[in-house]
C-alpha cells in the first residue's frame, strides 16, 4: 500500500504541473536527545562487526571532524553466545596498515577510500565468527549508559536459480531475476544485495561496485509466500547520493550486459526486516504528504539502530543478452 | 430511558391540545421561471409574524385561526409575494416566486425573514449556487466544497486540498449528503477539485453545530446537497468550456408541469489534450489522468399529495501508467456512485412524510501489471439505505420532525491479490465486513413565545455488526500491535451478531430573542459515530479504509457544547454572528505505529489500530452581507484542536495536523454592472502542525543519515495565505437587429446567454507550504555538508478563463 501511495504521490507531483517551487526555510528546531546509536551485524563464518556512534542535532555542519567525532570511542562492547562472552575489540582505521586496511574495507563493505574518508572504527573480533542458527547477545556500555540487543542468524535459503534478462526494448540494459522456494516455516525474512564485480573500461582492476549494496525495497517477509516457489526481480542497488557517471543516466538502476554480479540473499531476523524496511521508507517518502514521519523501529534496548544477524547464500551471474 | 422518551412525548402532545378553530396553510413554493421548488424560502402570517421555511422539497405548512390573513412567501433573490387568503378549511396555497428582475435588484427584499436572529440553528450557513459561481476559482473549476471551506469553522487540509475539517473534527466526521445519499469521498485528483458540480446543485446546507435529531451519524457537521429537479416549464440548456474540463447540463419538462428532468456532466481533458503529444511517444500510449462526473435527476407530481424523485452521481478518477515496451502498466479508478430514490407524500394538510430509498458506493483499486507480475488492491464501502422522515405541523409554535431509518453496510477495507505467473501469493481472505444501522428520532421546534424558541430531539441509534466474519484473536499479553502473534480464529457465521452498540443522543438547541435586531442561542448535543476513517496519511487520500465499528472499535462519540450572539445591521443588510463551542472526541482511531497494510495478510485490519479521544474548542466570528450589489463575508476563527493516543507520545495530548490557531477568510463580489461582476477571497491560515526530526544519526554500512524525529505534530509550517480575484463578463442578453419592416435596429434577445469568468489564483504568488522535506548541501570546498528543511509549494499565480453558456 505504500507503494501505492508513492505511485500516487509521483501522480500529484506530476499534476502539480509543473509549476512547483522549492525554497529553503528556517524552522527553529529543537535539538533532540542524544542517543547511541549501533549498525551492527554478524554473518555466517564472517566475525561481529558493530558501529558504535552518537544521533546529533541538525544545527552542526557536517565535515569529516565532525562526523568522526559522531563516532564513540572506548566503549565496553559484548557479545554473549550460548553462554561464552567475548569482548569485542575498538580498531581504528588509522592504527591499520595498507593490508589490514585492505582486509577491513572488505570486512565492512566499504572501500578503502571510505572508511579512509573519516577515522572510522569499528568493535570487532576475531575470537568467534558467525555461525547459522545461534543467538548472540549484545550489551554495550558508552559514556555512562548501557544498551543491549539480540539477534540470530537464521538459517540460510539458496536460490532454485538466478538469471538476467533485459528490460522492455532496451539492447543492453536489464534486471537480475530468481527464482526462490521459501521453507514452509512462517517467519523468513530476507534482504538482498548485489555487487558488480565487473571494472570499467577505464578502470581495470576496481570493480565497478565496492561492496554488496541493497537496491531500494530490498527486504521481504514471507507472510505473502510462505512455502511456495515463486519468482522475482530486483534492479541494481546505488550508493545514496552516487555521483556515478552510470548511476546518474539511463543505466541507472540497471545492470548491463557484460556485468558480473555477486548476489548476496541473506536470512534476517523479523526485526531486522522492520529495521530495513522502515529506513527504506524513510528514504523514499523524505516529506512526502501522504506519509506520516515514522521513526525507524530498533531492535536496540535503549538506543537506536540495529543488531542484525546474516544468514547469507552467495551466487554469481554473467549478464548476457 | 422510556421514562424520559415518554415525558417528552407527553409534554409535546400536550401543549397541542389548545389548538381549536384553527386551519392549516400549506404550501409548495416555487420559482416562477423554471418550476424549480424554492429550500429555505419564508412564509409567514403578517399579522402574527408567525411562519417558518420551506424544508428541502420547497413544502411549509403554517396552522392560523379562522379567518382572513396575509400571507407573505419571500425568498433572497425573489420578489417578495404577498396574498390575502381566508380560512375557512385546510388550504392548499402553492406560491410562485418571480426572480427578481435587474432593476429590482438593488432594492431588495423588504420582508427577509431575519433567519439569522430568528432561528434556533446556529453554525449553519445556507450557501447560494449562483453566488459561488461569480467567485475567484481554482482552474476556473468552480468549486462548492472550497467555497464551504471559506467559512468560519471550516478549514482545508491544505493547499488546493477538498478534504473538510469542521470546529477541529476529522475529514470523516462529516456527514455529506447528495440528495439524502451519503457521499464517502468528495475529491478529485487528492483533494484538488470536489466531486460537486455546481450546475447540477440547487442548495448547500452546512451545520456545524447544533445538529437536530433528524440528521445523524457523524460527528462534526451535516453538508446537505439538494440536485436541482430540472426545468418543469421549458427545455433548457447551460454549459461552460474550461481550461481543464467541460460541463453540460441539460433539463427540461417530461409532462409539462408534473414531471422534469435533468442530466449534467462534466469531464475534465488533459489526457485529450496531451493525446496528440502521447501519440508522438508510443513508448507511453495509454498513460493519463481525467475525471468526470454525471448527474442525472427525475421527479414527477402524481398527485397534489404524491412527488417522487430518482436521482443519481456517478463519477470516476483514473489514472493510468503504461510503459507498453517493458510490459508495463498500472491502472487506478476510484470514485463515487449514489443514488435515490423519494417520496414525497402529504397526509391531510399537516403531515409531510420524505421516504427514500439510497444506494451509496465508494471503491478504489490499484491493478499493477508487470511481466508476469500482476498486483491487485480494492477497497470500499457501500450502503443501502431506506428512511422516512415526517414533518408535522401542529401548531405555528411547533414543528415537529419524526422518523425512523435503517442502513445496511458492506466494507471491504483492504481486498489484495498478487501473482507471478501461475504462483498466487498469500494475500489472505478478501474481508468483508456488514454491519446494520437503524435510528429513530423526534424532535420538537417549540416557539415558547416570541422570544424563546428550542429545538429539542432525542435520537435512538443501534449499530450491529454482523457475520459472517473471521476474528483473528491475538495474543494480549504482547503490546506491540506489529509483532503480536495470532492465537485463535472466531468463524462467525452468517447474521451473526458478533457487537452491537445502542446510544441515545440527545439534541437541544434554543434561541432567546434579546430585542427585533439581536438574539442569543445556545446548544448541546451528543452525537455517535459508527464509522471510521482509517487514513496512513495526514491528508485525506483515496486510499483511506472505512471500517464499521465491531468488538475492537467502539463509535465515536462527541459532545458539543455551543454558545453564540446573533445580531443583524443595518435593516438586515448584514447578518453577523460570534460563536463559542467545545467538542470532545472519543474513540477516534489511527493505525499504529509502523504498520503497513501489507502486515495485515490474514489478519482483521483493526487489530492494527490504536484508539485515542480529542477534543476541540474555538471562537468564531461572522460577518455575512448577503444582499446589495457588493456581498461577501467576512470569517475569522480561533481554535484549538489536540489529540491523544495511548500508543502514541505515551498517551500525552499532540495537535491535530490542522490545528490552526487563526483561520480568517473574506470573501467579496461586487456587481459593478449588467456587464461586470468582480469576486475576490483572500485568506489566511496558521501554517499546519507537522512532526519534524530533531537530529539524525549516521548508518555508515547502509551509506545514509537516518532521521529521529521529534514529538507528533510539535512543529509548524510556515502561515498560508492568498489572495484570488475574478471578473465575470456577461455578454449581453439582447443583440441589436433590423426590423424587415421599418429597417430600424431593434434589440432582441439571444438564443444563448454567455458570460465569460476570468479568475486569478494566488494573484500575488506566495510560496505556501505544501510539504517540508529534508535535503543535504554538500560544500566540498569546504569539507562540509549540512543538512536542510526545504519547502515545496504548489501553485504560483495561476490565471484561467471559462466560458459558460445558457439557452
Amino acid at each position: 500500500m505504500k507503494n501505492v501511495l508513492k505511485y500516487l504521490f509521483s501522480l500529484v507531483l506530476f499534476s502539480a504541473l509543473l509549476a512547483s517551487c522549492t525554497k529553503e526555510v528556517f524552522i527553529d528546531i529543537p535539538e533532540g536527545e542524544q542517543k547511541l546509536v549501533v549498525e551492527g551485524f554478524i554473518i555466517t563464518n564472517s566475525p561481529p562487526v558493530i558501529f558504535l556512534s552518537k544521533s546529533q542535532s541538525f544545527n552542526d555542519p557536517i565535515d569529516p571532524e565532525g562526523l568522526a567525532n559522531t563516532f564513540v570511542s572506548g566503549a565496553s562492547v559484548e557479545v554473549h553466545v550460548e553462554g561464552d562472552t567475548y569482548e569485542l575489540e575498538e580498531l581504528c582505521v588509522s592504527t591499520l596498515s595498507p593490508t589490514e586496511l585492505e582486509l577491513a574495507a572488505e570486512l565492512l563493505g566499504l572501500s578503502v577510500e571510505e572508511i579512509q574518508a573519516i577515522d572510522l572504527c569499528v568493535y570487532t573480533s576475531l575470537d568467534f565468527f558467525g555461525e547459522e542458527g545461534k543467538t548472540y547477545d549484545l550489551t554495550i556500555n558508552a559514556e555512562g549508559e548501557s544498551i543491549s540487543s539480540r539477534t540470530k542468524i537464521d538459517y540460510a535459503v539458496p536460490l532454485d536459480s538466478l538469471w538476467f534478462e533485459i528490460w522492455g526494448d532496451t539492447d543492453s540494459l536489464g534486471f537480475i531475476w530468481g527464482i526462490l522456494t521459501d521453507p514452509d516455516t512462517a517467519g523468513n525474512n530476507y534482504r538482498w544485495y548485489s555487487q558488480r564485480i565487473n571494472a570499467y573500461p577505464n578502470e581495470p582492476g576496481v570493480p565497478k561496485d565496492s561492496r554488496y549494496i541493497p537496491p531500494s525495497n530490498s527486504v521481504s517477509e514471507d507472510s505473502f509466500f510462505d512455502g511456495l516457489q515463486f519468482e522475482f526481480g530486483y534492479n541494481r542497488g546505488q550508493e545514496f547520493n552516487s555521483n556515478k557517471v552510470d548511476d546518474n543516466n539511463d543505466e541507472s538502476f540497471f545492470f548491463k550486459v557484460g556485468d558480473t554480479i555477486a548476489v548476496r540473499p541473506v536470512s534476517i531476523r523479523f526485526d531486522a526486516y522492520r529495521f530495513y524496511r522502515g529506513l527504506e521508507e524513510q528514504v523514499t517518502t523524505n516529506g512526502s504528504p501522504f506519509s506520516l514521519p515514522e521513526n525507524i523501529e530498533s531492535n536496540i534496548e535503549g538506543g537506536l539502530g540495529i543488531w542484525a544477524g546474516f544468514g547469507p547464500t552467495y551466487d554469481t551471474i554473467i549478464c548476457t543478452p | 430511558m422510556k421514562k424520559t422518551i415518554f415525558s417528552f412525548l407527553f409534554v409535546l402532545t400536550a401543549s397541542f391540545l389548545f389548538a381549536q378553530n384553527k386551519f392549516t396553510l400549506s404550501c409548495y413554493v416555487t420559482d416562477a421561471s423554471t418550476g424549480e421548488t424554492l429550500i429555505g424560502a419564508n412564509v409567514y402570517d403578517e399579522a402574527s409574524q408567525q411562519g417558518g421555511s420551506t424544508n428541502l422539497y420547497g413544502f411549509y405548512a403554517i396552522v392560523l385561526p379562522e379567518g382572513k390573513h396575509r400571507v407573505v412567501a419571500s425568498f433572497i433573490g425573489y420578489e417578495s409575494y404577498e396574498y390575502e387568503v381566508e380560512l375557512k378549511s385546510n388550504t392548499r396555497l402553492d406560491i410562485e416566486l418571480k426572480p427578481i428582475s435587474k432593476t429590482l435588484e438593488t432594492i431588495e427584499i423588504k420582508a427577509d425573514r431575519k433567519k439569522n436572529i430568528e432561528g434556533t440553528q446556529m453554525g449553519t450557513v445556507n450557501m447560494e449556487v449562483e453566488k459561488i459561481k461569480t467567485l475567484p476559482a481554482f482552474l476556473g473549476e468552480v468549486d462548492i466544497i472550497k467555497t464551504i471551506q471559506l467559512l468560519p469553522g471550516v478549514q482545508s487540509g491544505g493547499e488546493g486540498n477538498s478534504g473538510l475539517y469542521v470546529r477541529g473534527g476529522g475529514p470523516d466526521q462529516n456527514l455529506i449528503l447528495l440528495d439524502g445519499a451519503v457521499v464517502y469521498n468528495v475529491s478529485h485528483l487528492f483533494g484538488f477539485f470536489s466531486v460537486f458540480n455546481a450546475d447540477a446543485v440547487k442548495n448547500i446546507e452546512l451545520i456545524k453545530g447544533g445538529i437536530p435529531a433528524n440528521y445523524g451519524g457523524r460527528l462534526s457537521s451535516v453538508l446537505d446537497i439538494s440536485m436541482n429537479d430540472g426545468n418543469k416549464k421549458e427545455f433548457s440548456g447551460s454549459g461552460g468550456i474550461g481550461l481543464i474540463s467541460s460541463r453540460l447540463t441539460l433539463e427540461g419538462p417530461v409532462q409539462k408541469g408534473k414531471s422534469s428532468f435533468i442530466v449534467s456532466g462534466r469531464r475534465t481533458y488533459i489526457d485529450v489534450l496531451l493525446a496528440p503529444l502521447a501519440a508522438n511517444n508510443p513508448d507511453f500510449d495509454g498513460t493519463g489522468y481525467f475525471f468526470y462526473d454525471l448527474n442525472a435527476k427525475f421527479n414527477h407530481t402524481f398527485s397534489d399529495k404524491d412527488k417522487v424523485f430518482v436521482s443519481g452521481y456517478f463519477g470516476r478518477d483514473r489514472f493510468s501508467f503504461r510503459d507498453p515496451a517493458a510490459d508495463f502498466s498500472i491502472n487506478v479508478p476510484w470514485g463515487n456512485a449514489t443514488t435515490s430514490a423519494r417520496w414525497n407524500h402529504i397526509f391531510g394538510q399537516k403531515l409531510f412524510m420524505n421516504t427514500t430509498g439510497t444506494f451509496s458506493d465508494y471503491d478504489f483499486s490499484f491493478r499493477g501489471e508487470q511481466e508476469q507480475f500482476v498486483f491487485n488492491l480494492f477497497s470500499g464501502v457501500r450502503d443501502l439505505t431506506l428512511k422516512t422522515d415526517l414533518t408535522w405541523y401542529p401548531s405555528p409554535r411547533h414543528n415537529v420532525k419524526f422518523g425512523a431509518g435503517h442502513i445496511y453496510h458492506t466494507f471491504r477495507p483492504n481486498n489484495l491479490e498478487a501473482s507471478s505467473g501461475d504462483t498466487d501469493f498469500i494475500t489472505g481472505e478478501k474481508e468483508k465486513i456488514h454491519a446494520n444501522e437503524s435510528h429513530i428520532y423526534i424532535l420538537d421546534e417549540y416557539a415558547v413565545n416570541d422570544q424563546l424558541k428550542i429545538n429539542a430531539g432525542l435520537r435512538l441509534s443501534n449499530f450491529a455488526h454482523i457475520g459472517p466474519f473471521k476474528r483473528f484473536l491475538k495474543d494480549p499479553n504482547n503490546e506491540n500491535i506489529t509483532t503480536r502473534e495470532t492465537i485463535d480464529i472466531i468463524d462467525y457465521a452468517r447474521g451473526d451478531q458478533i457487537q452491537s452498540y445502542l446510544r441515545l443522543e440527545p439534541r437541544l438547541s434554543m434561541r432567546y430573542k434579546l430585542n427585533a435586531n439581536s438574539s442569543v442561542k445556545a446548544a448541546v448535543t451528543r452525537n455517535v459515530q459508527f464509522i471510521h476513517l482509517a487514513s496512513l496519511s495526514p491528508i485525506a487520500l483515496p486510499t483511506d479504509l472505512w471500517l464499521p465499528s465491531t468488538d475492537q472499535i467502539k463509535p465515536q462519540d462527541g459532545y458539543q457544547f455551543n454558545a453564540g450572539y446573533f445580531r443583524d445591521f443595518a435593516d438586515n443588510t448584514f447578518n453577523a454572528s460570534v460563536e463559542v463551542f467545545y467538542k470532545s472526541m472519543d474513540n477516534l482511531v489511527a493505525y499504529g505505529d509502523g504498520v503497513n497494510p501489507e502486515d495485515i495478510i490474514n489478519d482483521n485490519v483493526d487489530n492494527f489500530l490504536v484508539f485515542g479521544d480529542g477534543y476541540a474548542f474555538g471562537a468564531e466570528l461572522f460577518i455575512n452581507k448577503k444582499i446589495g450589489r457588493t456581498s461577501g463575508w467576512i470569517g475569522y476563527t480561533w481554535s484549538k484542536t489536540e489529540r491523544r493516543f495511548e500508543a502514541i507520545l505515551d498517551g500525552e495530548y499532540f495537535p491535530a495536523r490542522y490545528d490552526r490557531r487563526h483561520d480568517l477568510s473574506i470573501v467579496a463580489s461586487h456587481k459593478l454592472n449588467d456587464k461586470w461582476t468582480f469576486g475576490l477571497t483572500w485568506v489566511y491560515g496558521t501554517g499546519d502542525a507537522i512532526s519534524l526530526a530533531e537530529s539524525w544519526y549516521l548508518l555508515p554500512q547502509e551509506g545514509v543519515f537516518a532521521f529521529e524525529y521529534g514529538d507528533r505534530n510539535s512543529q509548524r509550517m510556515r502561515a498560508f495565505h492568498r489572495f484570488d480575484a475574478s471578473a465575470t463578463l456577461y455578454v449581453s442578453p439582447n443583440k441589436f437587429k433590423k426590423d424587415p419592416s421599418t429597417g430600424e435596429e431593434i434589440e432582441v434577445p439571444r438564443k444563448w446567454e454567455t458570460n465569460w469568468n476570468f479568475s486569478i489564483y494566488n494573484a500575488y504568488n506566495r510560496a505556501n507550504p505544501y510539504i517540508l522535506y529534508y535535503d543535504i548541501f554538500a560544500d566540498p570546498g569546504n569539507e562540509q555538508a549540512n543538512i536542510k528543511v526545504k519547502q515545496l509549494s504548489l501553485f504560483p499565480i495561476l490565471p484561467s478563463v471559462t466560458w459558460n453558456f445558457k439557452f
